[in-house]
């Protein structure tokens, strides 16, 4: 018969009970796996969408998520005529406050023209954007159902379709809408501002500017040599989609990145040490039995599996918890919990690892029990 | 004759060593032959339950011999390499107070 089963079935519901702390314990590390992986997948969100293969930004920038980045929208012309260029698009970016059935909720306005590249990849429900202004395409992070109208500045736009998966780095929602909307509300003046500026001669009525252009390369032309190019005309800088994407991780989200790797590595140390404790006072708990063992002639391999073998079913049943846990409650998590079946198969072969480490403790103090304690009382 | 199943000479155990030694047996002699039924009596303290030990091979003699099946177990040094072992094929136990942590689950 099996010593660790019998013995779990003699104290199962202590036994299921400590599974299920490990698992809520295991859960967290998991999850905060998933959000560490959710935060670089959630930054490059956008840009994957966009299906960029060059950025043209304002020169001495690294726009437009990591710097300011503020450039004529004319500049798209420009762009759409370099050689290699099959398409561009002017963008623009801008977090806002909005006000929304449900109360204020905090988006990144994407404004670009339809038909041009710089709109979301693809439409969960509704429509993309046609030519009607006031209209947006919202994620369904932001809460907004079809139809429903936001007030962002000083008008109201309707869905009139939503996207799923789309977020800044920050985590906001994104919303599309035309150009010219966006172009409004980011850079045009209030009548009194736009009065002075009149009067001042330094401008204030044009808002034809944008973030930044982005361009779609035909097939086989090098984005490399097409940004040197750009980057002939001194006011403009030019990023490959892959400058764009380590910038965005290795820059615009790498402290939360970093704090987030730090806290996994923390917690999963405090997890160890639990863990350790806990097979360390289950095998003491049986020092009686590991005596009697003993004494009626138990070899030493039949003591260590006994404390082994419980440990791993510790493991594995706190590691089946935790993935259900996560798996089911992820969706309640407001920033996206990402797990492939990569970092679940690691986290497996981690806590099998952890059980085995934790036992070594508890074999070692098993193996110096005395035959004799058996006998006492 | 047949061999006896547990042969005791003049086997004695000490705790500890100097003033605070305790003599716990004597020079025991004790011979039980296979098929026999032998209970051991006496007052709290006498080395009964120090005896069964030796005889167990969980505690080490302090002088005298014993042999187990006709085989020499000690004689001022263990003859046998693997005790547990010993204990296993050759000794069988019944508990005084057989609790649930010794008996009652792993049967």
């Amino acid at each position: 018969m099996n010593l660790a089963l019998a013995d779990i079935r003699h104290k199962l519901g202590r036994f299921v009970l400590t599974c299920l702390g490990l698992g809520l314990l295991m859960a967290v590390a998991l999850s905060m796996v998933g959000i560490y992986q959710g935060v670089v997948s959630e930054a490059l969100a956008l840009s994957r969408s966009l299906r960029a293969d060059l950025w043209v930004v304002e020169s001495g920038t690294r726009g437009p998520f990591a710097e300011a980045s503020r450039i004529p929208g004319d500049v798209r012309e420009m762009v759409a005529r370099l050689p290699g260029v099959a398409a561009a698009g002017a963008i623009t970016l801008r977090t806002a406050e909005a006000q929304a059935p449900q109360g204020t909720i905090r988006v990144q306005v994407i404004g670009y023209e339809p038909g041009r590249p710089g709109g979301p990849s693809a439409i969960s429900t509704g429509r993309g954007l046609g030519g009607t202004r006031f209209e947006i395409v919202a994620d369904a992070r932001s809460g907004l159902p079809l139809g429903a109208t936001l007030l962002l500045g000083r008008h109201r736009y309707q869905v009139v379709g939503t996207t799923r998966g789309l977020v800044s780095s920050g985590g906001d929602p994104l919303i599309f809408m035309h150009l010219r909307d966006s172009q409004d509300l980011q850079f045009r003046l209030a009548p009194a501002a736009a009065r002075r500026a009149l009067a001042a001669a330094t401008g204030g009525g044009g808002t034809d500017t944008v973030n930044a252009i982005i361009a779609r390369l035909h097939p086989g032309a090098d984005p490399a040599l097409v940004a040197e190019i750009a980057q002939r005309w001194k006011h403009l800088a030019a990023l490959t989609d892959r400058q764009q994407s380590d910038l965005l991780t290795m820059s615009v989200v790498n402290r939360a990145r970093v704090q987030l790797g730090m806290f996994t590595v923390v917690l999963l140390f405090v997890s160890a040490v639990i863990i350790a404790l806990i097979i360390y006072t289950m095998t003491m708990d049986k020092l009686r039995e590991i005596a009697t063992l003993k004494l009626i002639g138990a070899p030493d391999r039949t003591i260590i599996g006994l404390v082994l073998q419980q440990a791993l079913l510790l493991g594995g049943m706190a590691y089946v918890a935790a993935v259900a846990i996560v798996f089911s409650a992820r969706d309640v998590f407001p920033r996206a919990v990402v797990l492939g079946p990569g970092e679940v198969t690691a986290m497996a072969g981690v806590i099998a690892v952890i059980c085995l480490l934790g036992s070594l403790v508890s074999i070692r103090a098993a193996l110096r029990i005395e035959p004799q304690q058996a006998l006492g009382g | 004759m047949a061999v006896p199943i547990v042969q005791v000479e003049r086997l004695s155990k000490t705790f500890g060593a100097g003033e605070t030694a305790v003599r716990a047996l004597a020079e025991v002699d004790l011979v039980v032959e296979a098929g026999e039924v032998v209970g051991l009596k006496g007052p709290s303290g006498s080395g009964k339950s120090t005896l069964l030990n030796l005889i167990a091979c969980i505690q080490e003699p302090t002088g005298g011999r014993l042999s187990i099946g006709g085989e020499t177990v000690w004689d001022g040094q263990w003859r046998v390499a693997d005790l547990r072992a010993l204990r296993r094929e050759r000794i069988g136990f019944i508990f005084q107070f057989p609790t649930p942590s010794t008996m009652s689950h792993w049967p």
